[in-house]
């Protein structure tokens, strides 16, 4: 009994590892072939994240955001909606971030701020948070709104809108653009004054607890709309079978709506944590540099499950950061040009691998709940 | 050459890419597979056939080259969905994000070298009738191949009987299987077909239109994808799609050297995207069959046919055999 019940997991369990495994031989040979030695491959990784205490301060730098955001897409791919437009909506909640900055503090030297309501240090982190959701969340209604008035593809609203928030971030701080500090060529805005810089754990200069609280509350809000709301149940309904569950008297439209809303906020408030980062502290010209494609192959990976998210996000948040080193590692100690973006390839090699291995199993060993159930009764009746 | 001829010869130069992966996602689409991965096959193949002229020095093995890697991508999402029964958005997706990271990785060594041109070859005599013949017949191999394959693949959709099988495999999946098309194996057919055009649009791009390897072709699958939703599926419209935006690009750029009008070039490189969201708009929303309403009777069929299209009924559904 106890018997057959492993023989039954042991596809479900097998086809990630297969999958891993398969995208792990595929990295390998890539290194061989470029005449890379892999067996040191994985201590550059160690050795640029988890190491050092600064190292791991740095990697839940890059953690965070990367988890937030994938926390958001949970919502909308149980919804059964591709927010490819999260990139945008990250980017935009950069930008929400820094008006509020130059909007409640003395961005510049001399000039009071723009709205002077006398706000301390906590006011204005609180108020920038604040924009930088509204911003993602605005830029993800604008592609819900598309999808259910308008007909259009959600993929590609969020796609067009991806490209659109990050022509306008380069229309903000290049070329003499508005918010680029007169007489500046960098692409970049001015640093923000002390006033609107998080504060800082112990001597970690680039790691700030704020950011670990507000992610940490966003998974207990995920996990709750997900296990114990009703909400969640009618989400997964329309991902399940968006008609059925219109009729059955799910407000379709305003849950498409609410979803991509509240995943575009967090995504937003993924932007500000960038731009507000103590060793960044403006914005740049890449706020989001992939990473809200990198949380949708976190989903994918996790299979949209909330519980999983965060392990699967600390996994590639490893990788991405080890990236760095790796490159570094081969150039100075073996003299060979490996582009980091290698790890890329290895991320979403893995996420295709896994996706390939249980469509396998799924296929060739069907998990018994999905075979046809056999009324023995009913055959004998008959 | 005059202003306009030069600017129209242009957007055709310009096009041709979008035109040729346009036709063949059209026709994956058609057999009712969503093969979402272009931007990324548009990247990577660009790459390969970049790599393999400048290796070998051959245009033929170059441009083959690249029409593998797009037919070996459409393989996947074609196997996944078919054999695997997999999400073809899902595998799509993945693929893009990762074939543009690994022509990335791979195109480094490759990156902003000087590679080699298809050879200009305007055509003798056509080229000489006065404006349409440079804007149409003063250009490469790849050029004129973009626009003989709009014409082709119109013709045969509409026009031969493998045609017809191919709509009604993405039509009526179950029909067709009945009436003993074999459903599966022309959706793989069809799907490695589309994936090896749009390796071709790859190639048209480093071999012609952006010559080399820049890793600034992201967005122009998107693109590709798009028009194939703004042209309904039809090869003409599509087609139609590709030269607007490309147009619209051009003229944008020249906005931006114009005195009078004084537009930031961020604001400028906006436009494509806003257009694309109109025209799906446009496309999807039912604005125009609105529009029918108020033209003149006497026009009133020839618009509604103009405008009446549907996207094929089975696209990115699994068929099982019963």
């Amino acid at each position: 009994m106890f018997l057959n019940a492993v023989i039954d997991m042991l596809p479900a369990i097998l086809a990630p590892v297969f999958g891993i495994v398969a995208a792990l031989g595929i990295i390998i040979l890539i290194l061989e072939w470029q005449g890379a030695d892999p067996q040191v491959a994985w201590d550059y990784v160690y050795e640029g994240t988890l190491k050092t205490a600064a190292n791991r301060a740095d990697l839940m730098a890059f953690w965070m955001p990367l988890a937030i955001t994938a926390f958001g897409l949970v919502l909308t791919f149980t919804a059964g909606l591709w927010n490819i437009g999260v990139e945008g909506q990250l980017v935009m909640g950069a930008i929400g971030g820094t008006w509020a900055v130059r909007l409640f503090t003395e961005y510049e030297a001399g000039k009071g701020p723009a709205l002077d309501l006398g706000l301390g240090r906590d006011g204005v982190l609180i108020l920038c948070f604040v924009f930088a959701a509204a911003a993602g969340a605005l830029w993800a209604v604008v592609a819900a709104v598309l999808k259910t008035r308008g007909g259009v593809n959600e993929i590609f609203g969020g796609v067009a809108l991806n490209f659109i928030a990050q022509t306008f971030n380069m229309y903000l701080i290049s070329n003499g653009g508005p918010w680029q500090p007169v007489g500046s060529r960098a692409t970049e805005t001015a640093r923000f004054p002390e006033i609107a810089r998080l504060p800082t754990h112990a001597e970690f200069r680039r790691l700030s607890p704020t950011t670990i609280y507000i992610t940490i509350g966003a998974f207990v809000l995920i996990l709750l709309i997900m296990y114990v709301s009703r909400w969640g149940l009618q989400l997964r309904a329309m991902g399940k079978n968006q008609r059925s569950a219109f009729l059955l008297g799910v407000h379709t439209e305003r849950n498409i709506i609410l979803s991509m809303a509240l995943c575009g906020s967090l995504a937003g408030l993924a932007g500000a944590f960038r731009v507000l980062a103590p060793d960044v502290t403006k914005l740049t010209a890449t706020p989001s540099g992939g990473m809200g494609f990198l949380a949708i192959l976190v989903v994918l990976l996790a299979s949209t499950s909330a519980i999983l998210t965060p392990f699967v996000s600390f996994v590639f948040a490893v990788l991405s950061k080890g990236g760095q080193r790796l490159e570094s590692g081969y150039q100075w100690d073996y003299g060979l040009t490996l582009d980091r973006s290698l790890v890329r390839v290895l991320q979403s090699t893995v996420v295709l691998m896994v996706v390939l291995a249980f469509g396998v199993r799924n296929r060739y060993f069907p998990p018994r709940s999905t075979l046809p159930v056999v009324d023995e009764d009913e055959v004998a009746r008959t | 050459m005059t202003g306009l001829e030069s600017t129209l010869r242009g957007i055709v130069r310009a096009a041709a890419p979008i035109v040729i992966a346009g036709q063949g996602e059209l026709l994956t689409e058609r057999a009712g597979v969503i093969n979402l991965s272009l931007n990324g096959t548009i990247m990577l193949s660009a790459m390969t056939a970049h790599a393999v002229v400048r290796n070998t020095g051959s245009l033929t093995q170059a441009v083959l080259a690249a029409m593998a890697v797009g037919a070996a991508v459409a393989f996947i999402v074609v196997f996944s969905s078919i054999a695997l029964k997999l999400n073809q958005v899902a595998v799509g997706f993945i693929l893009t994000i990762l074939c543009a990271d690994l022509a990335i990785f791979l195109g480094k060594p490759h990156f902003n070298q000087p590679g080699k041109q298809v050879p200009h070859t305007p055509i003798p005599i056509l080229s000489d009738i006065p404006l349409i013949g440079r804007v149409l017949f003063d250009h490469n191999v790849l050029i004129y191949f973009s626009l003989i394959l709009i014409g082709l693949v119109w013709f045969y959709i509409y026009r031969t009987r493998p045609g017809l099988t191919l709509r009604s495999i993405g039509e009526q999946p179950e029909a067709a299987f009945v009436r003993g098309t074999p459903v599966q194996a022309l959706r793989y057919a069809y799907t490695v077909l589309g994936g090896a055009l749009v390796g071709l649009a790859g190639a048209t791009y480093s071999l012609s239109v952006k010559l080399g390897w820049k890793e600034d072709l992201s967005g122009e699958g998107w693109i590709a994808l798009a028009i194939v939703i703004f042209g309904l599926w039809v090869p003409g419209r599509v087609a139609l799609g590709a030269y607007l935006i490309v147009g619209l690009r051009s003229v944008a750029i020249d906005l931006q050297d114009n005195d009078v009008i004084d537009l930031p070039a961020q604001i400028v490189n906006m436009l494509p995207w806003f257009l694309m969201i109109v025209t799906l708009l446009f496309a999807t929303s039912g604005v125009l069959e609105r529009l029918v309403r108020f033209t003149p009777d006497r026009f009133k069929p020839t618009v509604r046919r103009f405008l009446r299209a549907a996207p094929p009924r089975a696209l990115g559904t699994t068929f099982e055999k019963h």
